[in-house]
């Protein structure tokens, strides 16, 4: 008889702790998801700022050196999105043929929508007249390069 | 894409720049026959009254030419929207102002199609750019056919199709699908309404 009740006291015990790890393992779990979504959140907000390469070509009565095209795709940013939207873009012409007319411009991944909007809205460049037309965005200067090799705009 | 004047210089850089298909309000004499970019005929009618709509429209070979009313008053407006002859309807920061609700309605149901300038939403005040955003945005949203017009005369006056579509997306919030339709495919379905392959 005792070990009947003793076996039913286990038995009604072991119920109660497996409810109370199943309840404790559901409050870690939801700890685990809160955490994790707060690291994921952390994760994207802290990605690392990325370059993007615009191959142009320009069309101009004369030719234009490559400090003169990027003064004025700079102008055209200030004009139509303001300083604030230029020195984040940081728009660089790091390549430019004087010959055939074509370059590269850096920017910041975020802001090639802006650069290449700015871009077509150039008219003269010191006084001569001309329009810079945005061929391709590439990621890297070596496909940029290739774009500016094969380009038959 | 609309142009307020075309000739040889201006054709030839329409084709590096991908345009193939242009509707000029006036042809200069030196414009080649038989060039790869097609030229269009676009009449432009400025309509005070409504007499002046109607007699302008009695006269226009609408079933060959881009006709586009330019109305100044509000009744003028609802008469060109319900008007089979009109295949679009320019609005401009002088007439914007009657661009409301129910002109919406009504060029939506008889599914014409606004027509804006470029000149008009880079070159105006920041006050009138921003009731410009409104309206478009309001006719956008509801679906209404949007064409842009860059009412060029000279060559330098061309912008490239994609800094146009990232233009309107960036300053008018315009979708992009939306702006790349606007100089695709909503010109295309007006020119093949004239019988145009």
């Amino acid at each position: 008889m005792m070990l009947e009740y003793v076996t039913l006291i286990l038995l009604v015990l072991s119920i109660a702790m497996s409810i109370a790890l199943i309840v404790l393992l559901r409050k870690t779990a939801r700890y685990y998801k809160a955490v994790k979504s707060m690291l994921e959140a952390k994760t994207t907000t802290s990605k690392k700022p990325r370059k993007r390469y615009i191959v142009f070509t320009t069309l101009c009565e004369g030719s234009v050196s490559q400090v003169e095209v990027e003064k004025s795709i700079k102008e055209k940013i200030t004009e139509y999105y303001g300083q604030g939207t230029l020195h984040k873009a940081s728009p660089h012409v790091v390549l430019f043929d004087e010959k055939v007319g074509r370059g590269v411009v850096r920017v910041l991944h975020t802001y090639v929508d802006y650069v290449v909007a700015a871009m077509g809205l150039v008219k003269n460049i010191e006084g001569r007249k001309c329009i810079v037309i945005p061929i391709r965005t590439t990621g890297t200067l070596k496909k940029a390069r290739e774009y500016i090799d094969r380009a038959k705009v | 894409m609309h142009v307020q004047r075309c000739d040889s210089r201006l054709l030839e850089v329409a084709l590096r720049l991908g345009y193939f298909t242009l509707a000029c309000s006036e042809v200069h004499a030196d414009t080649p026959k038989g060039f790869y970019v097609r030229v269009f005929e676009k009449a432009i009618i400025t309509a005070e009254r409504l007499s002046d709509l109607r007699s302008a429209l009695r006269d226009v070979n609408y079933k060959k030419v881009f006709v586009t009313v330019y109305p100044v008053t509000v009744e003028t407006a609802r008469w060109a929207a319900h008007d089979s002859r009109v295949d679009s309807i320019l609005m401009t920061p002088e007439n914007m102002k009657i661009f409301d609700k129910r002109q919406a309605s009504v060029m939506k149901y008889y599914a014409k199609a606004l027509e804006v300038h470029l000149p008009h939403l880079l070159y105006t005040s920041s006050e009138l750019r921003g009731m410009l955003y409104r309206r478009l945005n309001m006719f956008v949203r509801s679906n209404i056919a949007f064409v842009v017009g860059s009412s060029a005369r000279e060559w330098v006056d061309l912008v490239p199709p994609i800094s146009l579509i990232k233009l309107l997306s960036t300053q008018y919030d315009i979708p992009e699908k939306t702006a790349l339709l606007s100089l695709t495919d909503v010109p295309r379905q007006i020119l093949s309404s004239k019988g145009v392959q």
